[in-house]
């Protein structure tokens, strides 16, 4: 039993590479999808204004993602981490996601914005029907995901094939 | 001792930077390398607490693979509300919050929405009940009265075991294993035509005999057998799904079963958040206990359930469900027991509906109420009443109240002996439930759940003198009253430690004047048990979970024992993975049950292939 302790002691002081988790995963696709969209050029208000990423509802992810945007710019701009509260506005962002915690306000959330150019992720099973743009799924230990292409259209956001032809599913426009 | 405890501080230190390195790495991938990433299912614990107003754990397959599980019972192990009891080679005794017996009637199972028992005894025969465990998606185990959504005889949980899709295991998978007391061989195939999504899998097992305490051979030997299919195909809204078992065992004591099931199943998506299931299924199970009786049972069910889309402040759930037995049993009389009459047909149909109401943002009442009609006792109505309030995003308190029913079985109104005989006037086991839950994750890898119950029994089934003969009758009531408790807790990316503990009291009274001829043979308790498992990744091939548990002791002189068992697992190459299971390694032999064997220290090696 000693013996086994001793063993133990020494793994414990080295970390292993081992399988990363969902959230983790979540995040950086995230991040990732950001150089594949486009946004209006009003969305922004100078050419190096920062785009921003509103989180609410998901405290793992947004944890992720202050690892990830620090020193890292998408289309030239520096990338803002806004922790989003309960009944707080949508305006200003560019990127919202919905975490799992706040599933339910996906669709409070789509309609007070509705015409706003803002890339709304969500990882809850039929978020699309919702008015969420984007939607994570995992399916067999993987992360992936789904586009309603035509609510991303509604919301002049463009995104680039590329994005859409790894995708799990695309909403076409007009559907 | 201290020596782990500085490693563990040292490496505590190490870890924030560590976390931090891993992120930013993730986000360098491309997005088609992020797709192709498999995410630790340890993750299944880290995420936003669940909203179930209930005590549930779930056994992910993951957890089911790394614990070396042989069988449904050992997976069912790692659920810590689950009192697990192996008795011999192949019978086991399963149950939740106390009234433990080797026919555990007051537990609901179900294996891909069908219902896993025998009418005859209201419980299940868990020598008979397998799955191919590597294509096992999660089981869920609920202890409690299990909400509106489930049935009569859920009185003390439900075990909820759900496969995979067929699009989630295609490919080809071989498995073998061999060990002291135990051989094992199994495949499956899954491939896409058509937009069909199938998979096909058959797998056998010789188990040999084990011995009593005293060395006695049980003589209980056995061979099982079981394939299946299962195919999937998805149009616009509407998912099905056709899956169908056929399985054959032999137990050198005495005992030869079979069955075969089909069942179907549509889920029809309705938009905004609504859907409508259906599900049909047939069964056919025979079962021969060698000149003691003969049983050939069909069973016919049909259910729905409608979830309506959310209407203001309230999300409704209404379904029925119909189902048929034919039971038909040959008597043998020189076993001196029969039941009378062997020709039975029976009925159980069932009605619910449940409304969760939003009160708040963060407080949901769910009202539910179910009407379960069956051919002894006609109409239960039970009702339940829960409340779930998320106080903080990581905070969670949950408050139930139940009414759960124990309809009875063949065996306690038609089943006679010289001695004791079913009676005709048997009537439900009342349950009245009351539970209170707390849930949290105080800290990003830290999540537990700790859950308060109190069931008051009426009408407990009794075999009481005076009168003479003995029959069965509802004379006693009580109480049991306890805490379970479970915890999890990840802090490494390669280690995880899982730890839970029940405690149970039990108070049943008989009425003054009569002798209560069955005492212990309704329910075998012990005081307390808890759980322990320790798993840990060591570099990127190799696996190793440590489970240690610990039962109290049983009331008919089982003495309270404590078990480690291991498991090596080393993936040779990318889809080959040799594992090393050692049971009992700290024994040199206990017993889980009375009367049972002697569960000696045993290996067991499996090779699995993946294609």
């Amino acid at each position: 039993m000693r013996a086994l302790l001793a063993t133990l002691c020494l793994l414990l002081a080295c970390p292993a590479a081992a399988q990363p988790l969902e959230h983790e995963v979540k995040a950086a696709f995230l991040f990732r999808f950001l150089p594949y969209v486009e946004w209006p050029q009003q969305s922004f208000e100078a050419p190096g204004a920062p785009l921003t990423i509103g989180v609410l509802g998901a405290p793992h992810i947004e944890d992720e993602l202050r690892h990830i945007i620090p020193g890292r710019t998408v289309h030239g701009r520096p990338v803002v981490l806004r922790q989003l509260k309960e009944g707080e506005s949508a305006r200003g962002l560019h990127v919202l996601f919905v975490g799992r915690a706040a599933s339910e306000r996906v669709r409070a959330v789509t309609r007070l914005a509705p015409w706003q150019p803002l890339l709304v992720v969500s990882e809850s099973p039929g978020a699309l029907e919702q008015g969420a743009v984007v939607n994570f799924l995992v399916a067999d230990g993987r992360v992936g995901f789904e586009i309603a292409l035509d609510e991303a259209e509604r919301r002049a956001l463009r995104i680039s094939s590329r994005m859409l032809g790894v995708a799990v599913r695309v909403r076409p426009p007009n559907s | 001792m201290r020596r782990t405890l500085c490693a563990l501080a040292a490496a505590a230190c190490a870890g924030a930077a560590h976390a931090a390195t891993l992120a930013a790495n993730l986000a360098d991938l491309s997005l088609e390398q992020l797709s192709n990433i498999v995410v630790s299912t340890v993750s299944g614990r880290e995420e936003p607490l669940s909203s179930a107003p209930a005590s549930i754990y779930v056994i992910t397959g993951n957890d089911i693979r790394r614990s070396g599980a042989l069988s449904l019972p050992e997976a069912l192990r790692l659920a810590p509300n689950l009192q697990v009891a192996r008795v011999d080679a192949n019978q086991w005794a399963i149950s939740a919050r106390g009234f433990n017996n080797v026919l555990a009637n007051r537990l609901l199972i179900l294996i891909d929405g069908r219902t896993v028992y025998t009418p005859l005894f209201a419980g299940t025969f868990w020598e008979a009940q397998d799955v191919l465990l590597e294509d096992v998606e999660r089981i869920e185990v609920i202890s409690g009265p299990g909400a509106t959504l489930w049935g009569a005889n859920a009185v003390n949980g439900v075990i909820n075991v759900i496969t995979k899709s067929a699009a989630a295991t295609q490919g080809a998978l071989v498995s073998l294993g061999a060990g002291d007391d135990q051989r094992d061989i199994a495949a499956r195939y899954g491939g896409e035509a058509g937009g069909i999504h199938y998979r096909v899998y058959a797998k056998a097992r010789d188990r040999d005999g084990l011995r009593l305490p005293g060395g006695a051979s049980i003589a209980d030997a056995s061979r099982f057998a079981q394939g299946g299919f299962r195919a999937d195909w998805q149009r616009s809204g509407d998912a099905f799904t056709l899956q169908a078992d056929l399985h054959d065992g032999d137990i050198d004591a005495g005992r030869d079963f079979a069955a075969a099931n089909v069942l179907g199943r549509w889920t029809r998506a309705l938009g905004e958040g609504a859907s409508l299931r259906t599900q049909a299924y047939f069964e056919r199970t025979t079962r021969d206990h060698h000149r003691t009786f003969r049983e050939t049972l069909d069973t016919y069910d049909l259910d729905l359930q409608h979830n309506l889309r959310r209407m203001g402040r309230h999300r409704l759930v209404w379904g029925f469900g119909l189902r048929y037995y034919r039971d038909r049993v040959q008597n043998f009389p020189e076993a001196g027991l029969a039941f009378l009459p062997a020709h039975r047909d029976l009925e159980r149909h069932h009605l619910f509906v449940q409304d969760e109401i939003a009160l708040t943002p963060t407080l949901d009442l769910t009202l539910g109420a179910k009407l379960e009609s069956n051919s002894y006792t006609g109409t239960e109505f039970l009702p339940n009443v829960r409340l779930a309030w998320r106080a903080t995003p990581t905070q969670f308190f949950w408050g139930a109240l139940s009414r759960a029913v124990r309809a009875p079985s063949r065996i306690d109104r038609e089943f006679f002996t010289p001695a004791v005989a079913g009676g005709p006037a048997f009537r439900s086991e009342v349950s009245d439930v009351l539970e209170i839950g707390y849930r949290a994750q105080p800290a990003p890898r830290l999540s537990l759940s700790v859950t308060g119950f109190l069931h008051e029994h009426e009408r407990l089934a009794s075999v009481l003198v005076p009168p003479v003969p003995a029959t069965f009758t509802n004379q006693r009531d009580g109480r049991t009253s306890g805490v379970e408790a479970w915890a999890s807790w990840r802090p490494r990316d390669w280690a995880r430690f899982d730890a839970g503990i029940v405690r149970l009291h039990q108070a049943l009274r008989i009425p003054p004047g009569t002798v209560d001829l069955a005492a212990g043979l309704f329910e075998r308790d012990p005081r307390q048990w808890w759980k322990l498992r320790a798993a840990f990744d060591l570099g990127e091939r190799t696996d190793l979970d440590v489970m240690v548990r610990h039962y109290g002791a049983l009331p008919n002189n089982v003495p309270d024992y404590t078990a480690l068992d291991l498991r090596l697992g080393w993936r040779a190459m990318r889809n080959v993975e040799l594992s090393l299971l050692v049971q009992n390694l700290l024994d040199r032999g206990h017993v889980e049950w009375s009367p049972g064997a002697e569960l000696e220290r045993t290996a067991y090696i499996k090779l699995r292939i993946d294609l």
